[in-house]
C-alpha cells in the first residue's frame, strides 16, 4: 500500500487513464491518498463507524468526476474538496434530521491523548483534564453549524494553514481568515454556557 | 486596539506585541475569552491527538469491485449533472447579457427612433398631399411621378397604423 505522495509525472499518468475510462488506473490512486482522506473525514465526522462508507463515497464521487480534474490544482487539493463538500453535506443532512449524537473517545484515543502531551496548549493539563476538555471540545464541535465544524476542523485538528483551507474551500484568504475568527467566536461562547465555571479550574 | 483584533491576533498564535499584552492585561473581556480560547484549544489538541481508524484489508479492492460494476453510472451521472450546470450557466449568461444590453442601449436616438421618425414623415407627406388636394393644386408635370406615391404612402401609412 502506498501512502505517500506519488511521484507526479506517474500521478499524471494515472490520471490521464482514469480520464481514458480506464477504471484499474484509480486503484493506486485511492492507495496514496485513501489515509489522507480517512483523517479528513474523521476529524469532520467523527464517528469510526461510518467513516470507510464515507470515504468510499467520496472515492466513488471522485472517480465519477475524475474528468473535469484539469490539473488547476493538485489532485491532493482537488480530492480534498470533494470530502470536504461530501462530509459537510453529510453534516447537514446530520443536523437537518435532527440526529445529535456526541463524540465518543474510543479507549484506543484515551490512551492517545494520555500519551500527547507535547503540544504547547496542553501545558499544565494533566491527563483526566485532558480528556475532560477533549470531550468538550468534541461536544461543542458537533453542536457547532456545519460551515464552523469544517473550517475549524481544517484548521485545529486537521492543521490545515490558512492558505490550504481557502484553496480547499475555494475562498479568498481573507475570507477564510474571518470565518475562523467567526467560528472560534461562536465556539467560545459556546465553551462559557457548556463548561460554566469548571473548566477555568481545570485550565 | 481594538478587542477584537486582539482577540483574532492571539487566537493565530501571532507575535504578542507590547500592545496587545497591554491591552489583554487592562481588558477583562478580553482576558476572559483568551483564557477560554486556551482551554479550549487545549480540548481541540486533545481531539488531533487521536489516530483516525484505518482502512480495513480490502479497502481499495472492494472500491474498485463497486466501480467497476457501476462505472457508467457513476460517470454518467455527472455528466449528466455537469451538462445541466453548464446549460443552466449558459443560460443565466444569456438573460444577463440581454438584461445587460437593455439596460445599456439608449432609450432615444437612431436606432429606436427610426420607426417613428418614419411613420411621423410618412403622416406629414400624407397630410401635405391632403391639403394640397383641398387647395386644388395640379401639377401636370408632376402629376405622374405623384399620382403613385399617395397610393404609396397611403398603403404605408396604414400598414404603420
Amino acid at each position: 500500500m502506498v501512502h505517500s505522495r506519488p511521484d507526479p509525472s506517474q500521478e499524471a499518468d494515472w490520471i490521464r487513464r482514469c480520464q481514458a475510462g480506464e477504471t484499474e488506473a484509480f486503484a493506486p490512486l485511492v492507495d496514496a491518498y485513501q489515509r489522507r482522506i480517512f483523517s479528513i473525514v474523521f476529524h469532520l465526522v467523527r464517528r469510526r463507524s461510518d467513516v470507510e462508507d464515507i470515504v468510499q463515497e467520496i472515492f466513488m464521487k471522485a472517480f465519477g468526476a475524475i474528468g473535469s480534474y484539469n490539473s488547476q490544482s493538485s489532485f491532493g487539493t482537488w480530492l480534498n474538496r470533494i470530502a470536504v463538500n461530501h462530509c459537510y453535506d453529510y453534516l447537514r443532512r446530520q443536523r437537518s434530521s435532527r440526529v445529535t449524537y456526541f463524540w465518543e473517545m474510543s479507549e484506543e484515543g484515551q490512551r492517545q491523548v494520555e500519551s500527547h502531551s507535547q503540544s504547547p496548549a496542553e501545558g499544565g493539563l494533566d491527563s483526566s483534564e485532558k480528556l475532560a476538555v477533549g470531550d468538550l471540545a468534541g461536544k461543542l464541535l458537533a453542536r457547532a453549524p456545519a460551515e464552523d465544524r469544517v473550517i475549524l476542523t481544517l484548521k485545529e485538528l486537521e492543521d490545515r494553514s490558512v492558505e490550504e483551507i481557502s484553496e480547499i474551500l475555494g475562498l479568498k484568504l481573507s475570507t477564510v481568515k474571518v470565518r475562523l475568527h467567526r467560528a472560534r467566536k461562536r465556539m467560545v461562547k459556546d465553551f462559557e454556557k457548556l463548561a460554566g465555571g469548571t473548566v477555568k479550574h481545570a485550565v | 486596539m481594538r478587542c477584537d483584533a486582539v482577540r483574532q491576533m492571539v487566537e493565530e498564535n501571532m507575535t504578542r506585541t507590547p500592545a496587545v499584552e497591554a491591552h489583554v492585561e487592562s481588558c477583562s473581556g478580553c482576558k476572559e475569552y483568551l483564557r477560554n480560547w486556551e482551554a479550549l484549544r487545549a480540548g481541540l489538541f486533545a481531539l488531533r491527538a487521536e489516530e483516525p481508524p484505518e482502512p480495513t484489508i480490502g479497502f481499495t479492492t472492494r472500491l474498485m469491485r463497486r466501480l467497476e460494476s457501476a462505472p457508467s453510472e457513476v460517470s454518467l451521472g455527472y455528466q449528466l449533472m455537469d451538462q445541466i450546470a453548464k446549460r443552466v450557466v449558459y443560460a443565466t449568461l444569456m438573460v444577463a447579457l440581454a438584461l445587460g444590453l437593455l439596460l445599456a442601449l439608449p432609450s432615444s436616438g437612431p436606432l429606436r427612433s427610426s420607426g417613428i421618425s418614419e411613420s411621423v414623415l410618412v403622416e406629414n407627406q400624407v397630410a401635405a398631399l391632403a391639403s394640397e388636394q383641398v387647395l386644388g393644386v395640379d401639377d401636370a408635370d408632376a402629376g405622374d411621378s405623384q399620382d403613385a406615391a399617395p397610393a404609396t404612402v397611403n398603403t404605408e401609412a396604414r400598414g404603420s397604423k
